[in-house]
């Protein structure tokens, strides 16, 4: 049903003010009508008591004379009274004495009343009175009177009020709809508005403000609402744009990265971030003998040889739990059960909160270079002992030489003469010479080795071995070597004791007349610890910064530096086994600081060659 | 074998095939003026013949104190320092290895066998003061 509340707001309006306007006009005819109705009838009974009053007052006499004729001519001058419709004077024993009847009418006369009274009936009003001579009633005085003349008023009122109403209510409707507009015309631009945007979308569409009340407030706020609406609109095409973009970009690289991945003679992989692997390429699948199926998320670890199992998966979840790359040497058993070498990169991706969102990972088969590694391995272990082997058995011959010349030289000192002394002299210190270059020789390619199973050492404990193997030349010098506190670090304790003993003994070996003073210090730079050897000493020409990390390089002939030139390339060697490396600043003068580096972490390839 | 005629009441055996180092050996005990009566074994086998004998004749030589170098030929100084280790009369006798090796892997399998280290140096003066050293292990083991 079309209710008041759903029309549309001009017909409410219309009807409102129609409705209001006609209330308020039939209220007020009703009232104005009613009023004069009492008011008349109020005059009225006034009237008639006092024409009552005065015609009685005038006919004591012909009552008391019992003179029918002046009674009648009294009652005669109530013909001014058209709406007077009968008269009538009685006797007091209730016989008529005169009667007045207007002469269109024969109508009765009413009976009289004991009492003065006055009765308003449906049509007329009765008057009864009586008629008194010196306070003795002597007869009744009676008054038809006709009420048209109150129905007459009330029609002409109604008619009035009728006629009023209907202009009035024309009026109103008229300025109704001419003001209607001031509120309807409004709301209906906004109506107007609110469609369009709903049905197109369109967010740019502004209602017209047409008004500074609450209508225009609500206009403005409306704009306001549509403005911020537009703004995020915008805002959200753009990012869904971007998005779309992304995605589509996205979709690109995975497509590149499915072709590159299923072109490289590599295994590739991708993982989630728990761990679990979602795709393998064909290289995989060639290799393995089995489906996706069989080997995607963790079932890729039945392929693992057993023995490097547990060490794998410690290695994956380490990675996975702390993001750093994977990088690990196993075995992986192809399609006809023999077992590969392989080794395993794996690098997260991050998205740009930085959350792994994927792993990218490699297998690359290292079997046959493993292999060389170990043959070279034992190479370089058999080698390592033919080094110690033949230093030992070089030493012998060449200690015979030096020490018994020497004893010779020191008991049959009698029996020779200066030149045989001087001889002697020369075989003792070529034989010394000789030993200590063999041993030199000997460190240098021990150097080269780079142990397996790297644990770090505490670099501290290395300078303090390194310091008591120097007591001896520290005490003689007078030196003082202090050092701040030192990292722990991936060396071989052996090896970085080697490099602190060198440099030490360098410092040592090339001081000025004054006390020397030698300062061990460390710092984090980047991803590696750089060492510093500071020393007071003679320094060294910048033009031979480079030739002193030469084997057996010395740039000093003088006897009072003594050494075979190996120990700078010693630790050379050392360091840049490491992944390290080792330079020297310095002028002469100023004493020389040398500077080594060593990698925070611990070496990649486990195995290298001497 | 060669005897020492002196009245000591220790006796030493040195495992040396090079016979200057022995003799260096022999002139640093000397000059320290230790009591030890010097045997010589100059090889492997033949200290592992002597150690034999030592554990079943109670009247063949009995050593206190082994001076052995690594590099000795037929039986090398490590398979006769196991053989010692492995007898009950011999398990805890001194050893010092004196040898011309500063292998890192020598020194730790001397450690391990509870020998003590000495390397042969290059020079008469430093040479000799193996008898310092040989004094000290003495004392320590009580037998000075």
């Amino acid at each position: 049903m079309f209710t008041l509340r759903d029309m549309p707001i001009k017909q409410k309006l219309t009807i409102l003010i129609m409705a209001t306007t006609t209330g308020a006009l039939l209220l007020a005819g009703f009232g104005m009508v009613a009023s004069d109705s009492l008011l008349f009838r109020k005059y009225l009974k006034r009237d008639l008591s006092s024409l009552a009053q005065m015609i009685a007052d005038n006919s004591t006499a012909a009552l008391a004379f019992n003179d029918p004729r002046a009674a009648a001519e009294m009652l005669a001058v109530l013909r001014a009274r058209p709406h007077l419709v009968t008269a009538c004077i009685y006797r007091l024993d209730g016989t008529l004495l005169a009667r007045y009847s207007r002469p269109d009418t024969h109508a009765a006369c009413p009976p009289a009343k004991d009492r003065d009274e006055l009765q308003f009936r449906r049509a007329d009003l009765v008057v009864s009175r009586p008629i008194m001579l010196t306070g003795r009633r002597i007869g009744t005085l009676t008054l038809l009177y006709e009420l048209n003349e109150l129905a007459e008023r009330m029609r002409l009122y109604s008619v009035t009020v009728l006629v009023v109403f209907l202009f009035a209510s024309l009026l109103a409707l008229l300025l109704t709809s001419r003001l209607r507009a001031v509120v309807a015309t409004p709301i209906s631009q906004l109506v107007r508005a609110t469609t369009s945007v709903s049905e197109t979308g369109d967010y740019g569409v502004r209602a017209v403000k047409l008004s500074g009340d609450e209508l225009g407030v609500l206009v403005d706020r409306f704009n306001e609402m549509l403005a911020g609406i537009q703004s995020r609109d915008n805002h959200l095409r753009t990012v869904l744009h971007e998005r779309e973009e992304a995605l589509r970009d996205a979709e690109k690289a995975r497509e590149r990265f499915r072709f590159m991945a299923e072109s490289m003679p590599q295994k590739i992989f991708t993982a989630a971030p728990d761990g679990g692997v979602d795709y393998f390429n064909r290289q995989w699948m060639e290799f393995t003998g089995l489906s996706y199926e069989q080997i995607h998320g963790w079932g890729w670890t039945q392929l693992i040889h057993p023995d490097d199992l547990e060490a794998n998966l410690q290695s994956w979840r380490h990675s996975l739990e702390s993001g750093e790359p994977f990088h690990f040497q196993h075995r992986f058993r192809r399609a006809d059960g023999a077992y590969r070498w392989h080794l395993t990169r794996a690098h997260a991706m991050r998205d740009a909160h930085g959350k792994i969102s994927m792993w990218i990972g490699s297998n690359t088969d290292i079997h046959e270079q493993k292999e060389r590694e170990d043959e070279l391995r034992q190479a370089n272990e058999d080698l390592q002992q033919f080094a110690y082997s033949a230093s030992h058995d070089l030493q012998e011959p060449i200690r015979n030489v030096a020490v018994y010349s020497e004893i010779v030289a020191k008991r049959y000192h009698s029996l020779l003469d200066a030149d045989g002394l001087q001889f002697l002299g020369f075989l003792t210190e070529g034989g010394r010479r000789l030993a200590t270059l063999i041993d030199d020789l000997l460190a240098y390619t021990r150097a080269g080795v780079v142990g397996s199973n790297m644990t770090p050492v505490d670099s501290s404990a290395a300078l303090q071995h390194a310091v008591a193997n120097l007591a001896e030349a520290i005490r003689e010098s007078g030196a003082e070597v202090t050092s701040d506190p030192l990292p722990r670090v991936y060396m071989a304790e052996s090896h970085l004791q080697q490099v602190f003993q060198n440099l030490i003994s360098n410092s040592l070996k090339y001081r000025k007349e004054d006390r020397p003073q030698i300062r061990i210090s460390a710092v984090h730079q980047g991803a590696s610890w750089r060492f510093a050897v500071q020393d007071n000493g003679i320094g060294i020409d910048p033009h031979y910064k480079e030739k002193i990390f030469g084997v057996f390089k010395r740039l000093h002939r003088d006897r009072k530096y003594g050494g075979t030139g190996i120990g700078l390339a010693i630790c050379q060697r050392v360091v840049e086994r490491y992944g390290g490396r080792i330079w020297v600043e310095s002028s002469p003068g100023n004493g020389a600081t040398f500077f080594f580096t060593v990698p925070e972490r611990a070496p990649r390839v486990q195995s290298a060659i001497a | 074998m060669r005897r020492e005629s002196s009245p000591p009441s220790l006796k030493l055996l040195l495992a040396e095939d090079n016979l200057p180092d022995a003799l260096l050996v022999r002139e640093a005990i000397k000059m320290e003026g230790l009591p030890l009566e010097v045997h010589i074994a100059p090889d492997g086998e033949y200290a592992i013949d002597l150690i034999v004998r030592a554990e079943n004749d109670p009247d063949a030589l009995c050593p206190h104190i082994l001076l052995l170098d690594l590099n000795l030929p037929k039986i090398d100084g490590f398979e006769v320092l196991r053989r010692i280790r492995a007898s009950d009369k011999f398990k805890s006798m001194p050893v010092l290895i004196v040898t011309s090796s500063d292998s890192p892997a020598d020194r730790k399998e001397a450690s391990r066998l509870g020998a003590r280290y000495f390397r042969k140096p290059i020079t008469f003066d430093e040479f000799v003061k193996i008898g310092a050293v040989l004094r000290r292990f003495l004392e320590e083991y009580s037998l000075l």
